[in-house]
């Protein structure tokens, strides 16, 4: 039976996996209620936890290091209870590979403009897609708060295909955003450092 | 063509042409080296008849007036074309067709790059399908990377009709090596009659090679250089991961509570980065980091944004603490002093 995380914890390891987001996001990120979310978040920023900054016309919530502490306690703690490390470490080493080789297309990609090299990077992906399926079912059977990677990752693919910046812009959600949340929710969940 | 057309000379010039017909327009600022209009303007193919050829001069004329094409031709700083010429040629019912560039596009280099693929060239121009490439330089070498071609365009039974291609001739080239000679020459005589390197698009036709249009090339990029080593020894050497050199304040930056500190045009110096770091590279002039290469999510970020990245620095942020200024070469990987 797959774990449901608590509310609180979702809307702190929400703001971990966005960086830097407003209310909107971070309640989007898990499909939590904007209202309430937008109250938790005060609470944490005044627990010191999160702070809110702006930069030019850009505003958001971002963690504190006291925050990034609270949540990878929070997480480590979860995934005690639910006796789910084991198989979240082993799919973190069969991620590493992958890693290689999205981060390798999507450098292609920006590095190199040929239609050829788009063509190639965007099969290289999609040969990913599939093995992030899998990745995807054995970390949602331990923790639900894991699904949707898949989903998003191969809708950024198939509108890349109209449009290259799905690949690996940083104003939509593309393949490389996706990615680089998902080795975010990997590193946080196993405690660990880049 | 400025004026309305005269319905009867049109009906009488087609008189002299068999169909059906290609009605593309052809752009007074698209014969300017300067900006090429491809692809921004119209082009109408398997017009049957003297009112689909009214109807199609009519809407190739509007191209020219079309927000796509004046967004287009005010950024590249061109006159908004106001009368657009229109051409109705013959449709060359080709077997396989493409383009041709005199020079490659690619690296600027001396060579021909041809593409091709099966049926109507409008598959290669659109970019439909990943055509075939073939690269013939001067010692008569073919360089060939075969495309997928997954389906096709033909005028048939009066109509235009996109089909699969059968999977053994996607895998195989559409031209032979003698076949990409003749295309080759033919594209460097249309060079040397127009004294600038032209991009041609081409159809071959129950064996025979038709140019269908021929145009200046742009936006060529010239081979690319590596800009010169900055003046002065590098304080940080690390992987070059994203072009470019700019100057700017150092602000070394720990942990997420340093955030607040960077300012627009700062030199972001950091350990490393993860997903809450993006928003500092939007401000930031240049990033170096200690960790990573060029592969890294920091560097891809960095270049999507375009500015330059220095990572796997060693030991960044304590050599560059004490520093006021200094110069980043994404090109190099290097950190110096500013001058």
């Amino acid at each position: 039976m797959s774990h449901v995380s608590p509310v609180e914890l979702l809307t702190l390891h929400a703001v971990r996996l966005k960086g830097f987001a407003d209310e909107r996001a971070v309640a989007g990120r898990f499909d939590l209620d904007v209202e309430a979310t937008g109250a938790r978040l005060e609470e944490f920023a005044s627990d010191g936890w999160i702070t809110h900054s702006a930069f030019g016309d850009l505003a958001g919530w971002s963690l504190t290091e006291a925050g990034r502490l609270v949540n990878e306690t929070q997480l480590a703690a979860e995934l005690d209870t639910t006796a789910s490390r084991e198989s979240v470490a082993v799919v973190h080493e069969r991620f590493l590979p992958l890693n290689a080789t999205v981060s390798a297309a999507c450098s292609n990609v920006q590095l190199d403009p040929a239609p050829e090299t788009f063509e190639r990077s965007w099969e290289e992906l999609s040969v990913v897609a599939e093995r992030l399926h899998g990745l995807e079912h054995d970390l949602v059977a331990g923790l639900s708060r894991f699904a949707g990677y898949h989903r998003r990752f191969t809708t950024a693919l198939f509108r890349a295909d109209d449009d290259p910046a799905w690949l690996t812009g940083t104003d939509v959600d593309s393949c490389h955003r996706v990615w680089f949340e998902l080795h975010e929710d990997l590193i946080a969940t196993l405690g660990l450092s880049r | 063509m400025l004026d309305d057309p005269d319905p009867d000379e049109v009906a009488q010039a087609m008189a002299r042409l068999t169909g059906p017909f290609a009605v593309r327009s052809s752009g007074l600022a698209e014969d300017t080296a300067a900006a090429s209009f491809a692809g921004q303007l119209e082009t109408v193919l398997g017009v049957v008849g003297v009112d689909q050829a009214l109807a199609a001069i009519a809407t190739c004329r509007a191209s020219g007036r079309s927000s796509r094409a004046r967004a287009y031709a005010s950024r590249m700083q061109a006159p908004v074309e106001s009368h657009v010429p229109v051409i109705v040629q013959q449709l060359v019912p080709a077997d396989l067709a493409g383009v041709a560039f005199t020079q490659d596009p690619r690296s600027g280099a001396r060579a021909v790059a041809i593409e091709a693929a099966w049926g109507l060239g409008e598959s290669v121009v659109s970019g439909r399908v990943v055509p075939d490439a073939f690269t013939l330089v001067d010692g008569g070498e073919i360089e060939t990377t075969t495309g997928s071609k997954a389906t096709r365009l033909d005028h048939r039974e009066g109509a235009l009709r996109r089909t699969a291609v059968a999977a053994a001739d996607r895998r195989r080239p559409v031209l032979s090596a003698e076949q990409a000679r003749e295309v080759a020459e033919a594209a460097l005589r249309a060079e040397a009659v127009h004294g600038t390197v032209v991009d041609v698009e081409w159809a071959i036709a129950g064996g025979t090679l038709w140019l269908l249009q021929v145009r200046p090339i742009t936006g060529v990029i010239g081979p690319r250089e590596r800009p010169e080593a900055p003046v002065g020894d590098a304080i940080v050497q690390g992987v070059g991961a994203s072009p470019g050199r700019v100057s700017g304040r150092v602000r070394v930056v720990r942990d997420l509570d340093g955030f607040g500190a960077v300012e627009p045009g700062d030199v972001l110096v950091c350990r490393t980065t993860d997903p809450a770091w993006t928003p500092l590279f939007g401000i930031a002039a240049a990033v170096v980091t200690e960790t990573g290469g060029a592969l890294s999510h920091a560097a891809i970020v960095a270049r999507e944004l375009g500015i330059p990245a220095v990572v796997g620095a060693d030991g960044a942020r304590a050599r560059l603490a004490g520093m006021e200024w200094v110069v980043v070469d994404g090109d190099h990987g290097t950190v110096s002093s500013a001058p």
